[in-house]
């Protein structure tokens, strides 16, 4: 999860810099998109997306790896834990620029969080698609995560030693 | 700033070009048209950005004098390409029409072990035609006549320069809008 966070942090500084918003903001949203299920994602942003002739697609989806890195006890050396397939697109809506970076290899979500990126930018699209999209996907995020950890925490077992002798 | 469309299809439109430009530098001189052009980016012809979206990646350092941010944000977006500060730290240097030419006996020529490491010109030309040199060389079956508009006029005693260098010396591509002639170091000329 944090690891996909920071290819977007990385990704945003190496090509260019939004102009309104910042970057914690923005890092926000591509997180809670690129982790939601493409599905949702879909069921909760068709109606908002723009016509698709209005859409120029600056990078076609397209699949590639990612080398994602590690440091030991979260603040040790660095080392290579693995390459994960990453997709990614990017399309113009307006004069607003959309980045859409997900692990897996689903073109259609890639695309989805592009458009997704665009929208956000736009000052009078923001609160709406905030609202409509972002905010359910992060609960149901928020909720699967809390799910999962109830269900690490009641695997828990905890081990007793008998005092002997006396 | 603003991005702006590439390749319609990165990888075949990059291998089609580039199976073109190896023709243009085995026949040396004659022109041939690019198979596919990108949009052009302000202040660069179609041409050239196919060339740069063909050849050009996150190893190779690129000089450009000045241009709209929008080109190189977007040059750098779709190709990754880093930006050289200078002539002489650069893999290719791009001379849009207009821009002047730098003197080519100090661009990097390559050393004698990795005469592979020279500098590749893309010049952006006039119409071609065959009134300046004649040209032989590898590649060249009978002495060749070939021309440039919009050259400068020490060009080819410079190349001739260069060419005396061999194997070190630079490469060049001439880019006419969307047709391209290749002049690799290979090449003599007699002007006149």
């Amino acid at each position: 999860m944090q690891s996909s966070i920071r290819l977007y942090e990385f990704f945003l500084n190496k090509t260019e810099r939004t102009q309104s918003m910042d970057i914690p903001t923005r890092q926000r949203w591509l997180g809670v998109l690129a982790n939601s299920e493409a599905a949702a994602l879909q069921t909760l942003l068709s109606p908002h997306l723009p016509p698709p002739e209005h859409v120029e697609w600056l990078r076609q989806p397209q699949t590639g790896l990612v080398m994602v890195e590690g440091r030991t006890g979260g603040a040790g050396a660095r080392f290579n834990l693995g390459e994960v397939a990453v997709t990614r697109a990017s399309c113009r809506w307006q004069d607003l620029t959309g980045h859409g970076w997900v692990r897996g290899t689903d073109p259609a979500h890639a695309a989805l969080i592009a458009q997704a990126d665009a929208l956000l930018q736009a000052p009078d699209r923001h609160p709406a698609l905030m609202a409509a999209v972002i905010e359910p996907l992060a609960d149901a995020l928020r909720a699967r995560r809390e799910l999962a950890s109830r269900q690490a925490a009641a695997s828990k077992v905890e081990f007793f030693t008998m005092v002997r002798g006396e | 700033m603003m991005l702006h469309t590439g390749f319609k299809h990165p990888v075949d439109d990059a291998q089609r070009n580039f199976r073109a430009l190896l023709e243009a530098l085995s026949r040396p001189l004659q022109p041939r048209a690019l198979p596919t052009l990108p949009p052009a980016l302000p202040g660069l012809a179609a041409g050239t950005v196919a060339l740069l979206y063909t050849l050009a990646d996150q190893d190779v350092a690129v000089w450009l004098p000045d241009l709209p941010a929008d080109t190189l944000a977007t040059l750098r977006f779709h190709t990754g390409m880093t930006l050289a500060a200078s002539p002489l730290a650069a893999d290719f240097i791009v001379i849009p029409t207009g821009r002047a030419l730098p003197a080519l006996d100090a661009l990097p020529a390559g050393e004698a072990e990795y005469p592979d490491r020279a500098a590749t010109l893309i010049i952006e030309t006039g119409a071609f035609h065959q009134c300046d040199v004649e040209a032989s060389g590898p590649g060249i079956a009978a002495p060749l006549r070939f021309g440039a508009q919009g050259l400068p006029k020490d060009f080819w005693r410079q190349w001739q320069v260069n060419h005396a260098r061999y194997p070190l010396g630079v490469d060049a591509l001439l880019v006419a809008d969307g047709v391209i002639a290749g002049l690799p170091r290979s090449v003599s000329v007699k002007e006149g």
